[in-house]
């Protein structure tokens, strides 16, 4: 089910009264109806693969259990491994097979011996990077002895399978949303409200911002043979942009969401494009998971101690593999590389954690210097974007091959204006209140005159969305 | 709670009530569709593609033929060349009134022509995922459906056409469903058009693929549902040279279909083609309005001979 749907639109409101009308007595009664409700939301897409998210939540909960009468080191890593190897068995059943065996097959047809391989008609279950990774996080944290496991399975599966983060994240961790479930819900009046404000306005930046963008973005990628230079990197931006406003507009309908029904989950984007460093951008960029590989992979490796040589491969395997968990295919791996080489050099100086505080702090504007490393940083940004989007690297580097040969033809020059008549206002005002609003979780929290920043953006929704070309969100496919 | 439920339904009203005022200003100038698709139920209509919509002005077979409230109900060659999801729209737009109503039926190779990207599979004919199949209501005002689900541009999009009317490269669809575009009509831009058309049309022969079996029949399902209301006629609307030749490739015998469709089912076929050079066309595929003027007047001229020769 998507967010901007009609279905949602339905779903939303009828979940909500059951919740806080019918079932609001009991603690259990809420927890079960999460769980219903939840899987309704899930099984809408493809009902059979529910048996996955059911089954991942029963083997991590068993092993919670085990590990909590387990003391014995070797036992307790075992039991720990099953459930490592059963998560990433079926993510790398569902999202790998098929690209690790094309590569298998082109490697070995390079050294001379043909083999056959039989490619899988596989269908990716939505949102398995997410769900898995979080019922991980949860199973490391019970081995580690971080987390105390619960013996509520119920509870449990509702942590597991809550519907408004369940397919895009943020990718909660136990120790914050777990608890949650523990505590019978009491309706907060002032909560609720900032939740739906908080959902006017991820969705304001999908159908407005992503969905307007996708339109132009898609047209420019998928002929940019026909393109001129300056039209190709108008196309990179307007992804950058739609990248954003998708995402990070999911996490702020997922986290309204989430309020409406009585629950606080992470902030997952905090104005990234406002960075002024590519370490300060991985901070501000998808934070749920960027700190789920710092603290499950990367300080595990050993981070940012040990030799220059240990540190420099760290930053590599972190950002490889999170490219690779966007999806199989060589275009994430070079860009999550891409990434760790822009990391590099302030790792070398020991300058990545300079920017930790929110740019221009105290003032209305940023310095000369500071609008530099911003627009530098943006331009590094829509670089490693290109081969994000592409189809593949070829594709990826004849993009960037005609963005250099640095052409304008007058026959483009109609459509650019189109493009950038169309969007730029539009842009314009994003960048402009999310510069405002750079300190607080989202732009309409605590204003002056909420209903008259709600009617405007209201206004914008009609006016300016795109309603007819609705585009699924990009994160899905993930 | 009680707090909450007024701010959501205040909100909810502010929204909805956004949305209502934007589409009531949609009309005729709101794209080159939807004031077809937001007009009442008609009697009288002239169907097939944009050389249709654009070169049939329905007035002027009123004034000359005799009929009475004849309309333009041709949209594109791409959302309604004849099959299931056009007939089931020109059914719908149809009034059931048993009278002696007119129909214009225009025909092109390419609106009976096969799409080699498509197969026997209905669901798979590419109009039926554009809004002529996905349109069920077409005599509502305002069009909630179709502006929501088919209205590619933004809705600022209505807002911004409304005072564009007769302005650099507009369209606009009259109370009659006639579709008047304004275009620059120096010879350099029409050239320019006629070359790309040309080309793009070039483009478009090697997808099709002679005359589609599945459109046949919709056509005679189209003639069949008209035939009980009133005259029908099947028409023929001119274009370029160059265009005819591209025409005559793809289903050779194309008048010589028609002509036997004609005879089998006792109406009669008005093809204009030899006599293209008496009009001028915006781009080789279109006429120019004056052109459509004219045009329609010699086909309402026609139409009335046929008639007064068959009483």
């Amino acid at each position: 089910m998507l967010f901007n749907s009609i279905d949602f639109a339905i779903f939303l409101p009828v979940v909500f009264i059951i919740y806080w009308f019918v079932v609001n007595k009991n603690l259990k009664l809420q927890n079960f109806f999460i769980v219903i409700s939840s899987y309704v939301f899930y099984g809408w897409w493809d009902w059979r693969f529910l048996s996955l998210i059911l089954f991942s939540t029963l083997v991590d909960y068993a092993v919670g259990v085990a590990l909590s009468k387990q003391n014995d080191l070797s036992k307790r890593k075992i039991l720990l491994w099953i459930s490592i190897l059963v998560n990433l068995g079926f993510l790398g059943f569902f999202k790998y097979y098929n690209f690790f065996l094309d590569n298998f097959v082109t490697a070995f047809s390079f050294f001379g011996t043909e083999i056959q391989g039989r490619s899988l008609n596989i269908i990716l279950p939505v949102g398995i990077s997410f769900y898995t990774f979080q019922t991980l996080s949860y199973t490391i944290d019970v081995y580690r002895r971080q987390l105390e496991p619960t013996k509520n399975f119920v509870s449990f599966a509702a942590f597991v399978s809550f519907f408004p983060q369940l397919v895009a994240g943020p990718i909660e961790r136990a120790s914050n949303l777990l608890p949650q479930f523990y505590v019978k819900r009491q309706f907060n009046s002032k909560l609720a409200i900032d939740g739906l404000r908080q959902i006017i306005w991820g969705l304001f930046k999908k159908v407005v911002i992503a969905d307007n963008c996708a339109q132009f973005a898609n047209d420019i990628f998928n002929n940019y043979t026909d393109y001129s230079s300056s039209t190709l990197l108008l196309g990179a931006i307007y992804f950058a942009f739609q990248i954003y406003g998708d995402f990070s507009g999911y996490s702020d309908i997922a986290i309204g969401t989430s309020k409406l029904f009585g629950f606080n989950l992470k902030q997952n984007f905090a104005t990234p494009y406002f960075s002024r460093d590519i370490a300060e951008f991985w901070r501000r960029w998808h934070i749920s998971l960027s700190t789920w590989f710092r603290d499950y992979l990367y300080i595990p490796l050993g981070g940012s101690r040990g030799s220059k040589g240990n540190q420099i491969r760290n930053v590599f395997i972190i950002f490889i593999v999170s490219g690779f968990w966007h999806g199989a295919n060589w275009t994430f791996i070079i860009w999550g590389a891409l990434n760790a080489v822009y990391f590099l050099p302030l790792l070398l100086k020991n300058k990545n954690r300079v920017h930790t505080n929110v740019v221009a702090e105290n003032s209305w504007l940023p310095n000369l210097k500071e609008l530099f490393q911003m627009v530098t940083t943006f331009g590094f940004t829509i670089f490693a974007w290109i081969f994000f989007r592409a189809e593949n690297v070829e594709i990826a580097f004849l993009y960037i091959k005609n963005i250099f040969k640095f052409s304008i033809e007058l026959s483009d020059r109609l459509k650019l204006n189109r493009f950038a008549f169309e969007l730029l206002p539009l842009l314009s005002m994003l960048i402009l209140i999310e510069w405002f609003s750079r300190q607080k979780e989202h732009p309409i929290k605590n204003v002056k005159h909420p209903t008259v920043f709600m009617l405007l953006i209201v206004l914008l929704i009609v006016v300016f969305g795109s309603f007819s070309n609705i585009q699924e969100f990009i994160y899905f496919q993930f | 709670m009680k707090r909450f439920i007024i701010h959501t339904i205040l909100f909810l009203v502010v929204l909805i009530a956004s949305f209502l005022f934007v589409f009531s200003m949609a009309d005729g100038t709101t794209d080159a569709f939807y004031g077809k698709l937001s007009s009442p139920k008609q009697t009288s209509l002239i169907v097939g593609s944009s050389r249709a919509s654009q070169g049939v002005h329905p007035n002027i077979i009123d004034s000359v033929y005799g009929s009475k409230g004849i309309y333009n109900y041709g949209f594109t060659i791409s959302a309604s060349p004849y099959g299931k999801a056009y007939y089931k729209s020109i059914s719908s737009k149809l009034k059931r009134d048993y009278k002696k109503n007119v129909f214009i039926i225009c025909v092109t190779p390419w609106s009976l022509a096969e799409n080699k990207l498509t197969n026997k599979n209905e669901i798979e004919y590419p109009e039926d995922a554009d809004f002529i199949g996905k349109t069920n209501f077409v005599n509502i005002n305002p069009n909630i459906e179709y502006l929501l689900e088919s209205f590619i541009p933004k809705n600022e999009a209505i807002i911004r056409n409304k005072n564009r009317k007769g302005m650099y490269q507009t369209f606009y669809v009259q109370d009659n469903g006639w579709l008047e575009v304004t275009i620059e009509s120096d010879m350099i831009s029409r050239e320019f058009r006629t070359k790309n058309k040309i080309e793009s049309y070039r483009k478009r022969l090697v997808k099709y693929n002679g005359i589609s079996e599945y459109r046949f029949d919709y056509l005679i399902k189209t003639i069949n549902l008209f035939k009980e209301q009133g005259d029908v006629y099947l028409v023929r609307i001119p274009v370029i040279e160059a265009m005819l030749e591209i025409e005559n490739e793809l289903i050779p015998d194309f008048d010589k279909k028609m002509n036997t469709v004609a005879t089998d089912y006792q109406i009669p076929y008005i093809n204009m083609m030899p006599f293209k050079d008496a009009y001028e066309y915006t781009d080789g595929n279109h006429l120019t309005v004056d052109s459509g003027k004219k045009f329609s007047l010699d086909l309402a001229i026609q139409m009335k001979k046929l008639k007064s020769n068959n009483n």
